[in-house]
């Protein structure tokens, strides 16, 4: 296995927690972004469109009438 | 002889942490790639 002699070189138990975190804060870090950086993240986050319309067409008719 | 490294770790056992750690790393991998395929074809991204 190629480059597996690191690890008597880097202690596990510091590479593998800095490998690991590295992968989570990158990750975290893009998805961010994108949630920040867009629309249709925030969109998907807040629910269906379905749900919505579903939603507003189970509520009365009374108010628009009252406009 | 065997031990007689940095860690305290043999060339074996450091070759075995190594092959679990890429094993897991490709299925991590293998399962993120489905995410972001499947999160291609059912949302705007790049569209």
């Amino acid at each position: 296995m190629i480059y597996g002699k690191i690890w008597t070189v880097v202690r596990p138990t510091v590479g593998i927690p800095l490998f690991l975190g590295a992968v989570a804060v990158g990750s975290f870090a893009v998805h961010l972004a994108l949630l920040n950086n867009t629309t249709w993240v925030k969109a998907f986050l807040e629910g269906g469109q379905s749900t919505k319309s579903a939603a507003s067409s189970m509520a009365p008719a009374a108010p628009l009438a009252k406009k | 002889m065997t031990n007689d490294t940095l860690t305290g770790l043999s060339v074996e056992e450091a070759e075995e942490l190594h092959r679990n750690l890429i094993q897991g790393t490709q299925f991590f991998g293998m399962i993120a790639a489905l995410a972001h395929l499947l999160a291609y074809i059912y949302s705007p991204w790049l569209k």
